[in-house]
């Protein structure tokens, strides 16, 4: 087939026609190989301009097409919708980012005019050599598995049930609620946690479009976004199977364990407590020593196992007022002081909740180092050399990734990150959800958080599952994939140690790497590690980069 | 220090070696062994538990017309292979190790028979006069540092390594390698300990020159491919032949990325090339070629002189590659084929790597 290459420059208002000299731009790609027409236009993503490009291929019948104009972030997906009202391929269009790589960062008007060149005729050597990909859709399953019944995984199941969308709730233990449920108080506003939970197990239990099995595991995941299959295990009875088209893991985080560093004496010395074992004994209404006494005097611990661990838990602080608030309304006359290394109180309603701790007369010293020994019912608090002596000593333990988030985070192929959590595709723009699509995060698995914020996780992942896995609609999958050569692949497997999205499957029988198109996304990192060359991106194929790297560096 | 046990080797290394294989093949140590042997004046891999076939095995042959890691990639590409003994050069060995990495050999099964090597003759000399053979070596085997099992290139996966350098005449050590080698020795009776310290001490000391007379002879080849120009003018008697490619046993694709048409343009396009640079070298591919192949192989390199002895036009390759191939090598602090158990550079990553980019 003869190509035909259309060529157009937008000018972006006075953007581009002001920073370059367009006709030259034009001149310098008009005799090029293939090149049927060039064009400027004043500016070409407006309605005037997208009915202008349309009708351009369809009287030239332009084969394959060039764009100058701003960044394809912005436009591709609008010049592509042009190519499909023209009749064309929509991948057969190449963008050229006249705005802000070069009008906008290049103040000689020479110099941008030269590079503008480089920029079109990269462009559209590079378009030659498309090819028309074809865009997919596949059926999907619209129901959702939530993993842990704490208070994020409540909070997402109530939001994603409908009467068209199930959702599984699967707690490993036998009651719903989590940590939280085993709080007495919580900052800032001392309501009672499980005030909060119980509410939210009794609509959960109330709404036939849940199904909540307690006790029981996910034992595998398998498949991907809209497909996936999953095993579940009540104990000792057969395992279960069904089907679902997205997963929220909310399976939450543990506490690390003081007994591991010497110098808190946990476990050995008597009345040293860590903040969950005083909340249980507020839970139950009696906070006493060993002995059956009130403490007088109490010494509360920050940071236990912070610099083992490597991070701040964020949320320990404000336990540690919490904690101070409750032990002087029950025992008014008791004193306390508070060791810290760095005071982490974030949040508007933080400060004045730090404030009101101090007003009621708990005391906050800064320490580096804390080492504790006991003595007669008493225990003797060695702060930087200083020495206090309490009654009682309440250990605030870091957060850490709870023990099964190893065993999460390969059976969905979600990577752990800092400090062991599960990662979030990106930190600040993803973050709930993973390099898995369809498998979001909600609450402390991706990392310490207070209740607030595990909710307001919850409430992302719902928007996300909402509003990309509509019961009943299609899935459009990845056009622009990666593909692996049959005759030169040598089924190393490199490909399948660098692929983030499970994408790639070693086929015994024929020696070779192949890759599932419905779940890869396009990143190109297989066709980047292959060392034979055998993985390609469609989009990206050696050929491709080739020729525009050659305009570029000409 | 090191010891080794030692047996008779009145015969010569080859006897002596096959005396052992014998022995181990009697023994049903292994189901066969992979050795070469001599036929007329040729010398061939093969793999046999016949004993009376091993009384023609040439452990040590004169010429290497094929790379011992090719044959055993072409052994267990496909599934790996019962329990053998293989007898190779360290060259070889780490070729082949290299190769597992990227899952093109299986060694799992394979027990490593390494030797003292002096290096292998020319295979253009040898056809000519067959008797300098032992006496003219590959200019890539005269620089050679890892010809045997001591310094910091050894490799790991060596089972029983045969000392023959700074060795008593009519004897031979057989330093065990893994607790596999010492089980072999054990089970072959084989319990004479005797010190290997005159070894250790021929063999540091020969590295030691080498290792001053590699670093010579690259740094005299480098200055001759200083530059693009400097490559260009090296490369541009190669005939194209790709002898270069089919022998090295690190060149395993199975359909080569030049050989593709990635490079070829239309007539219209290679004008506007040439009217845009004013003239245009006709063609360019074959130094891409060479620099294609050398950016895919130098991590893997084990500078064994398999190219430069197939190349018909005497382009210094195999010595170009290793100037290369040391200095990538060092960029990541790795000796191919010294483990089987440590990653390819480019197949892994260290976290400061990324730290690294991102800072830049």
């Amino acid at each position: 087939m003869d190509r035909k290459i259309g060529v157009y420059v937008c000018e972006c208002g006075p953007n581009i026609a002001d920073a370059l000299d367009i006709d030259r731009v034009i001149e310098a790609v008009s005799g090029l190989e293939n090149v049927a027409v060039v064009e400027r236009y004043k500016l070409l993503c407006s309605p005037g301009g997208k009915k202008y490009l349309a009708e351009q291929i369809k009287e030239h019948g332009l084969t394959h097409l060039v764009v100058g104009a701003c960044s394809p972030k912005q436009h591709e997906a609008t010049f592509m919708g042009v190519c499909e009202e023209g009749r064309m391929n929509p991948f057969l269009m190449q963008m050229a980012n006249l705005r802000e790589q070069i009008a906008w960062i290049t103040p000689d008007k020479e110099k941008a005019t030269e590079r503008a060149i480089r920029h079109m005729k990269a462009a559209v050597r590079r378009v030659r050599y498309h090819a028309p990909l074809e865009q997919k859709e596949i059926e999907c399953n619209a129901d959702v598995l939530v993993i842990g019944g704490g208070i994020a995984g409540m909070s997402a199941a109530l939001l994603l049930s409908s009467p068209d969308r199930k959702v599984f709730l699967v707690e490993k233990n036998t009651e719903l609620g989590g940590m939280v449920s085993r709080c007495e108080k919580l900052f800032p506003d001392m309501a009672r946690g499980s005030e909060i939970t119980e509410s939210r197990v009794k609509s959960l239990k109330e709404d036939e479009n849940i199904e909540v099995l307690t006790g029981t595991v996910v034992e595998n995941v398998l498949g991907f976004f809209g497909n996936f299959v999953v095993t579940v295990r009540e104990k000792e009875s057969e395992p279960q199977e069904f089907k679902v088209g997205a997963v929220v893991v909310a399976t939450g985080a543990d506490l690390f364990d003081p007994s591991a560093l010497a110098e808190y004496g946990y476990g050995k010395i008597k009345n040293v407590v860590t903040a969950p074992e005083l909340e249980e004994m507020n839970l139950k209404g009696n906070i006493t020593l060993e002995n059956g006494n009130e403490p007088k005097s109490v010494g509360i611990i920050h940071c236990v196992g912070r610099k083992e661990k490597g991070y701040c838990s964020e949320v320990c602080c404000r336990v540690g007022m919490k904690i101070s608030r409750y032990l002087k309304e029950k025992i008014p006359a008791v004193s306390i002081t508070q060791f810290y290394q760095d005071l982490c109180v974030p949040g508007s309603g933080a400060q004045a909740f730090y404030e009101k701790t101090r007003n009621t007369g708990v005391e906050f010293v800064c320490t580096e180092a804390v080492k504790l020994s006991g003595s007669v019912e008493k225990i003797k608090i060695d702060h930087d050399g200083k020495i206090d002596t309490v009654d009682m000593v309440v250990l605030l333990p870091a957060i850490e990734p709870a023990k099964d988030t190893s065993e999460i985070s390969e059976m969905l192929g979600v990577e752990k990150g800092k400090g062991g959590f599960l990662t979030e595709e990106h930190e600040k723009i993803g973050p709930v959800t993973t390099t898995v699509e369809g498998v979001c995060l909600a609450g402390t698995v991706s990392g310490p958080k207070t209740v607030r914020d595990a909710v307001s996780q919850s409430e992302a992942v719902a928007g996300k599952i909402l509003s990309s896995l509509v019961p009943g609609r299609k899935l459009e999958t990845e056009a622009r994939t990666s593909k692996i050569s049959e005759s030169l692949c040598t089924g190393c497997r490199t490909c399948l140690t660098v692929c983030c999205y499970s994408a790639i499957e070693y086929d015994e029988s024929r020696g070779v790497c192949v890759v599932n198109e419905v779940l890869c996304k396009g990143c190109g990192n297989c066709a980047a590690a292959c060392p034979s060359g055998a993985a390609t991106h469609q989009q990206f194929t050696p050929t491709q980069i080739y020729r525009e790297v050659i305009e570029i560096l000409r | 220090m090191k010891e080794g046990h030692v047996i008779k080797a009145t015969e010569g290394t080859s006897k002596a070696i096959a005396g052992l294989l014998k022995s181990s093949l009697e023994k049903k140590i292994f189901e066969a062994v992979l050795v070469p042997i001599r036929t007329n004046k040729e010398y061939n891999y093969v793999l046999t538990d016949n004993i009376d076939l091993l009384n023609k095995a040439e452990i040590m042959p004169p010429v290497m017309s094929v790379q011992g890691g090719k044959v055993l990639q072409a052994l267990t590409r496909h599934g790996k292979s019962r329990k053998i003994a293989a007898v190779m050069r360290m060259c070889e060995i780490r070729a082949a190790i290299e190769l597992s990495k990227l899952e093109q050999t299986d060694l799992e099964n394979v027990f490593f028979i390494s030797v003292d090597c002096n290096g292998v003759t020319p295979l253009s000399d040898y056809l000519e006069d067959p008797s300098c053979a032992g006496k003219k070596f590959r200019p890539l085997c005269e620089i050679c540092t890892s010809f045997s099992v001591v310094g910091d290139e050894q490799a790991q996966d060596v089972d029983i390594h045969a000392a023959t350098m700074g060795v008593d005449k009519g004897q031979m050590l057989l330093i065990p390698m893994s607790t596999d080698g010492e089980s072999v020795l054990e089970k072959l009776g084989i319990d004479k300990k005797q010190d290997a310290g005159n070894w250790v001490k021929q063999t540091e000391k020969l590295q030691k020159q080498r290792t001053a007379a590699r670093e010579k002879a690259l740094t005299k080849t480098k200055e001759t491919i200083k530059g693009l120009n400097g490559l260009v003018e090296v490369f541009s008697r190669c005939i194209e032949c790709y002898n270069c490619r089919s022998v090295c046993p690190i060149c395993y694709c199975r359909l080569c990325f030049s050989d593709k048409e990635t490079f070829r343009e239309t007539g219209g396009e290679y004008l506007d090339r040439a009217q845009a640079q004013g003239v245009m070298k006709c063609m360019d591919e074959v130094l891409q070629f060479h620099l294609g192949r050398m950016s895919h192989i130098s991590l893997s390199c084990v500078s064994c002189g398999m190219c430069e002895d197939a190349c018909p036009v005497d382009i210094p390759v195999g010595q170009i590659f290793s100037v290369v191939a040391e200095r990538s090598q060092a960029i990541f602090n790795y000796v191919p084929g010294k483990s089987s158990d440590e990653a390819q550079p480019l197949r892994t990553f260290e976290l400061d790597e990324l730290t690294e980019v991102e800072d830049k």
